[in-house]
């Protein structure tokens, strides 16, 4: 076990080296000057050459990695074009929003999808099974912006029951503690300001929450159809055990293995920022971050962003990985 | 297992309930004002930094002053910090007296040192500003209530453009110094000037929050706005529903069919306003086919206007004249749109040995700019009843920008929306048609060259008689349009949707989304 983590974060380290050098070389072919953008519309070439020296941009392609790569280890991720902020800070005013959100959306995937999915696998061909899968198509089918705006349409505008951006109503005189504005919140003791963060949160994560959704649904029914075929599924049924603790116990437990694989990945998506989702709700998350400086030829955020995702989708499948020892004993590594 | 299942089930759907009964606290509070920003939040708020993003002149003009300002549609600058001034005969001197009894928001005393400090601070940090300032030779403390601005040259827009140069007290400067940055990491989120309100917070991506300064020099009597939240919203659809509903009391990011379903609802006021910034499509004076003046005026003679305006804009636009929209100089007589022939425009192409056309021209737009879209399949469909082909793609800003600085690389044909910086037709002519600004020193991305032009608008920035200086830029727009240099299509209308309570919102077409929030009250 001690040995499978430790392979893992050499691996890790070895992915993450790899995503710079290429985040590194794409973003320095791409055609353009980041320099002219981040100087300003009404600069003269004499104010886009003092950006260009600050930025380095001036120097060979080698020794600008060599130089990011030098200031990364020590933690330095650089300065935005963008926003003029370090990159590590901007990281961390953002990226709370997005592991929120993605919390958040996860939790109602799971909550609904695996009862349903479940369900609908032991109601096999019932008009639960026809409605969940009926249900699943359309939101896996459905386009985020569309769904977005209905909800805002009808949640937000017509029953007034959601508020349609942000994260809070007003924010003068929050400071942030982890950044989680609901954790914060009860971290203070404010029971208003919890339940404005959660009003906030409820539509974009439901929007967000869509996906995955859909696709636990279905992929705990069809996982779960095939187990309920299987021989121990008739041992336990034939010792006489209670319907609810063979679907449970036995068949779920499982069922689950292939269901932990995508649900991983899913998991690693949603925490790279939802663009779409981000935008229409004025989340202000990685998302968000990320598109904005990629448009303006941001290359010191738009590393930061490549870096933390690659990060984060090698430690989600980390975890997945070792939930397999504790959904199957018989796995070892 | 299960009933475990139903419990939480059983809270969850408490929790749901008890979200859904909580009543959404009412967005209105006396004096509060909510806009929607649509271009986003500001890279920085620092004046010696930025100049030119609307998001950061709207926060400009609220918590910073210049000396000189231009409200509505004036076109002599006004006094502001400076209370009067005078120019010497040569057009090189400047002398302002200074307003007296103005405290920076931190108690610092604004005088001419103060000034003075912030030019030094400009041409330090050499960015944007300091582009914009580069006809100042020298700037001189005389008493603490005057100053001079020596030129290097004289320049007849100088004062339109002294309307963008604010004051950060000297103070907050100093003590905010980090490694020799001129407090530039400081005062990217900070605001300490003299204006009417104070940046008091900055989330980023949530809210701007800007408040009153109890003390400032122009006193709080009359109808003010006490308090202003602005929130970048980047999805049109969104702020129309938050308009709608009250949480917005401004949207900028309306769209043309928003705007005629906001229109019907009687709380709400949506403005269409002409403004001097106008879409047009450019074409390399220099290499391929365009090179030809007479392929360019085939280009403009085969376009279609009409299918532009009335058919992809829906009329939400304006037919546009010439290389600046003709208020700028009080009128631009004998110069019409033009209008599509055909038949005329195959016979410059036969003239220009191109009989049958046979060539193909590349267009490239900024990547989600809609009407740059249209125009690219209008002129597409246009020009192949001449027998031209286009070639359309699109790409970021900077990438596109890269390439057409470089003649190499540079498309035959980009669309570009001219945004005069200053109240002059110096604005447009100087930075896009004078030979000094081609490729990487400006934005003469066609790499016109024509030195009748160069000195008509060089002339123009020391003739210091107004009408004088108008009929230099008249005779230069109609050179220009005469080489038909641009496709000059449409003149943007500004839409803009306001709640009802909102009153004293001045229009300037030189800035139709910058706010004074100071004349601006709610009822």
């Amino acid at each position: 076990m001690t040995r499978f983590v430790a392979s893992r974060i050499v691996f890790l380290i070895g992915v993450l080296l790899g995503m710079s050098v290429l985040a590194f070389t794409v973003s320095h072919i791409i055609p353009g000057d980041p320099a002219r953008a981040a100087a300003g519309p009404e600069a003269g070439p004499e104010q886009v050459e003092a950006v260009r020296r600050e930025y380095r941009l001036d120097r060979p392609i080698v020794e600008q990695y060599l130089y990011y790569m030098s200031r990364l280890v020590r933690g330095d991720l650089g300065i935005s074009i963008m926003t003029r902020r370090p990159v590590r800070d901007d990281l961390g005013t953002y990226f709370p929003a997005t592991i929120e959100l993605a919390f958040a959306a996860s939790f109602i995937a799971v909550v609904l999808g695996i009862p349903l999915g479940v369900a609908a696998a032991t109601r096999c061909g019932k008009w639960l099974d026809h409605v969940s899968r009926l249900a699943s198509l359309v939101g896996a089918a459905a386009p985020v912006f569309w769904s977005g705006l209905l909800l805002q349409l009808v949640f937000y505008r017509n029953l007034g029951w959601f508020p349609a951006t942000g994260r809070l109503r007003d924010v003068s005189g929050v400071s942030a503690i982890t950044g989680f504005y609901t954790l914060d919140a009860l971290l203070r003791g404010d029971f208003a300001l919890w339940l404005d963060a959660l009003h906030h949160l409820v539509l974009p994560a439901v929007t967000l929450a869509q996906f995955p959704l859909a696709l636990l649904t279905r992929m705990v029914r069809s996982s779960m159809v095939e187990v309920l075929r299987e021989d121990l599924v008739r041992t336990a049924r034939g010792k006489g055990l209670r319907e609810g603790v063979v679907v449970w116990k036995h068949a779920f437990r499982n069922a689950l293995i292939p269901v932990a694989t995508v649900f991983g990945l899913q998991c690693g998506r949603l925490l790279g920022g939802a663009v779409v989702t981000e935008v229409i709700f004025s989340w202000p998350g990685l998302g968000f971050y990320a598109v904005r400086a990629v448009t303006s030829l941001d290359f010191p955020a738009v590393m930061g962003v490549a870096l933390l995702m690659g990060f984060v989708f090698v430690v989600v499948n980390l975890f997945v990985d070792i939930s397999y020892l504790l959904l199957d004993p018989r796995i070892r590594y | 297992m299960q009933r475990t299942l139903s419990a939480l089930v059983g809270v969850l759907f408490a929790i749901a309930l008890l979200i859904v009964i909580a009543p959404m606290a009412s967005p209105q509070s006396p004096g509060t004002i909510n806009v929607g920003l649509y271009a986003g939040e500001p890279a920085s708020v620092d004046p010696g930094v930025i100049l030119s993003t609307t998001v950061s002149r709207t926060i400009f003009k609220g918590v910073y002053e210049s000396l000189v300002d231009l409200p509505g549609t004036e076109r002599v600058p006004k006094p502001l910090l400076a209370t009067s001034w005078t120019i010497s005969k040569d057009g090189r001197v400047y002398d302002f007296s200074l307003r007296r009894n103005v405290r920076f928001v931190d108690g610092t005393i604004f005088d001419g040192s103060a000034v003075k400090a912030n030019f030094d601070r400009i041409f330090a940090l050499n960015r944007e500003p300091a582009s914009s300032l580069r006809a100042i030779d020298r700037v001189e403390v005389i008493t603490p209530e005057r100053l001079r601005i020596v030129l290097k040259a004289p320049f007849a827009d100088f004062l339109s453009i002294l309307v963008w140069i604010n004051f950060v007290s000297p103070k907050a400067i100093a003590e905010h110094e980090k490694n020799g940055d001129h407090a530039q990491a400081w005062l990217r989120d900070h605001a300490v000037g003299t204006g009417p309100y104070t940046l008091d917070r900055w989330i980023p991506g949530q809210q701007l929050v800007l408040t009153r300064n109890d003390n400032y020099w122009g006193g709080w009597s009359g109808n003010h706005l006490r308090r202003i939240i602005l929130r970048p919203i980047g999805e049109t659809g969104t702020q129309r529903l938050m308009l709608e509903k009250g949480d917005l009391d401004i949207a900028q990011a309306v769209t043309v069919e928003d705007a005629a379903t906001l229109a019907r609802n009687p709380q709400i006021a949506v403005r269409r306003d002409e403004g001097f910034s106008q879409f047009q499509i450019f074409m390399n004076t220099q290499k391929g086919p365009t090179k030809d003046r007479r392929v360019r005026e085939a280009i403009a003679y085969a376009y279609d206007y009409d299918g532009h305006i009335r058919g992809a804009m829906r009329g939400t636009v304006n037919p546009a004249q010439g290389p600046f929209a003709p208020e700028m100089a009080g009128g631009l007589p004998g110069m019409k749109p033009v209008v599509r022939d055909l038949g005329r425009a195959r016979e410059l192409l036969r003239q220009a040995g191109y009989e049958k056309g046979g060539f193909a021209l590349r267009y490239k737009y900024i990547s989600g700019r809609n009407e740059d879209k249209k125009a690219g399949e209008i002129l597409q469909a246009s020009l192949a009843e001449i027998g031209v082909k286009v070639d359309i793609s699109e790409g970021p800003w900077p990438t596109l920008l890269g390439q057409l600085q470089d003649l190499a690389t540079a498309h035959e044909l980009f669309p570009y929306v001219t945004v005069p910086f200053y109240n002059s037709p110096d604005a447009l002519l100087f930075a896009h048609y004078h030979s000094s600004q081609m490729g990487k020193q400006g934005r003469n991305l066609t790499y016109y060259n024509n030195s009748t032009v160069d000195q008509l608008i060089d002339n123009a920035r020391s003739e210091s008689t107004l009408d004088k200086r108008l009929d230099m830029y008249r005779e230069a727009a109609r050179l220009i349009s005469n080489d038909h240099v641009a496709i000059y299509i449409s003149r943007n209308i500004n839409l803009q949707a306001f709640r009802n309570r909102v009153k004293g919102f001045q229009y300037n077409p030189i800035k139709p989304y910058i706010f004074y929030f100071y004349e601006m009250y709610v009822d």
